[in-house]
């Protein structure tokens, strides 16, 4: 990852890793509202399809991976649940130490800072779309 | 000795490898993912292309999801659920499982079991395109593959093999 916070031109490969990560948390944070919604029968994937004129079988493919969606997806999947998300931009050198380390594994990995305290009034959203940072021990592998 | 006593043992040898999120959740995380050396060249490289780096890289984006515990859409029996992450494959007994890399193009099966809840052991993997449909011989080639790998690396053991899908993973959604 030093290339990256080096200013360094950056690989295709890590730039394809952090497209594939936002579309992750971004399918993550909606499929998470929808089930929250769901468990608590507040609504279902029919009545979020016919909300923003869809056909439920599309709501479904779009709740199962985020393949083809585009912004105009996860704006209409998200106001079908009357919310809009909450987003705050993090520099990585903030929340990543530089260091690298082999874990015993021999997969490259990193060592976190700390979780930085988080903005006031942006919990739901942000705690759901960007992930806790870390730290756990990266050396040893431990039975779940 | 148990079935994860019998994963390090794999690892120690180098048989298998844990992939380790490149940006792990605070605390342990929920799930782990061990990966057989052919996967393991796949996502480390090198690859004989850019484009494949990128696809690769995207790749490990998709595995990284696992690993770092987030929801989950799981496929709530074999022909439905055609965009979820995981799906287990037809027949269930067999107990292999496939996480579905499904962009960019070429998307890419990997395909394993489950040692336990929440430990994925992926052991092959499989451009979609040539799998063809459902029932081809593709697929099930590709299946008996994944469960023969698994037998190699674990003789005295099967996979897991549960009566629900919270028996497998945690923290999923079925769709």
């Amino acid at each position: 990852m030093s290339e990256i916070l080096s200013g360094e031109s950056i690989p295709v490969g890590k730039l394809a890793y952090f497209r594939s990560r936002l579309t992750n948390k971004i399918h993550e944070l909606v499929l998470t509202e929808f089930a929250r919604l769901e468990r608590n029968n507040a609504i279902s994937k029919a009545e979020l399809a016919r909300r923003i004129g869809k056909k439920p079988e599309q709501v479904t493919r779009w709740l199962g991976a985020p393949g083809n969606w585009t912004l105009e997806t996860f704006s209409d999947l998200l106001l079908g649940m009357k919310c809009e998300p909450v987003m705050v931009v993090e520099r990585l050198e903030k929340t990543l130490a530089v260091t690298s380390t082999e874990s015993d594994t021999g997969i490259y990995s990193l060592v976190a800072a700390p979780e930085p305290p988080s903005p006031k009034g942006a919990e739901s959203a942000i705690t759901a779309m960007s992930s806790p940072r870390i730290a756990h021990g990266l050396g040893g592998i431990e039975d779940p | 000795m148990s079935i994860y006593g019998e994963l390090l043992n794999r690892v120690n040898e180098r048989r298998l490898t844990r992939l380790m999120p490149l940006f792990p959740r605070v605390g342990l995380p929920t799930r782990q993912i061990f990966v057989s050396n052919e996967i393991e060249e796949l996502i480390e490289g090198p690859w004989h292309s850019p484009e494949w780096e990128e696809r690769c890289n995207w790749l490990r984006g998709d595995l990284d999801r696992f690993t770092e515990g987030g929801l989950l859409a799981i496929a709530s029996a074999p022909y439905k659920g055609k965009t979820s992450y995981l799906k287990r494959l037809d027949p269930a007994d067999r107990e292999v499982w496939s996480i579905r890399s499904r962009d960019p193009e070429p998307g890419i099966r990997m395909l394993g079991c489950f040692a336990k809840k929440d430990v994925f052991v992926a052991l092959t993997w499989r451009e979609r395109a040539p799998l063809l449909g459902p029932n081809s011989r593709g697929w099930r080639d590709a299946a008996v593959s994944a469960r023969t790998e698994w037998n190699n690396l674990f003789p005295a053991y099967g996979p897991l093999s549960g009566g629900d899908f919270h028996d497998y993973i945690s923290n999923i959604v079925l769709v």
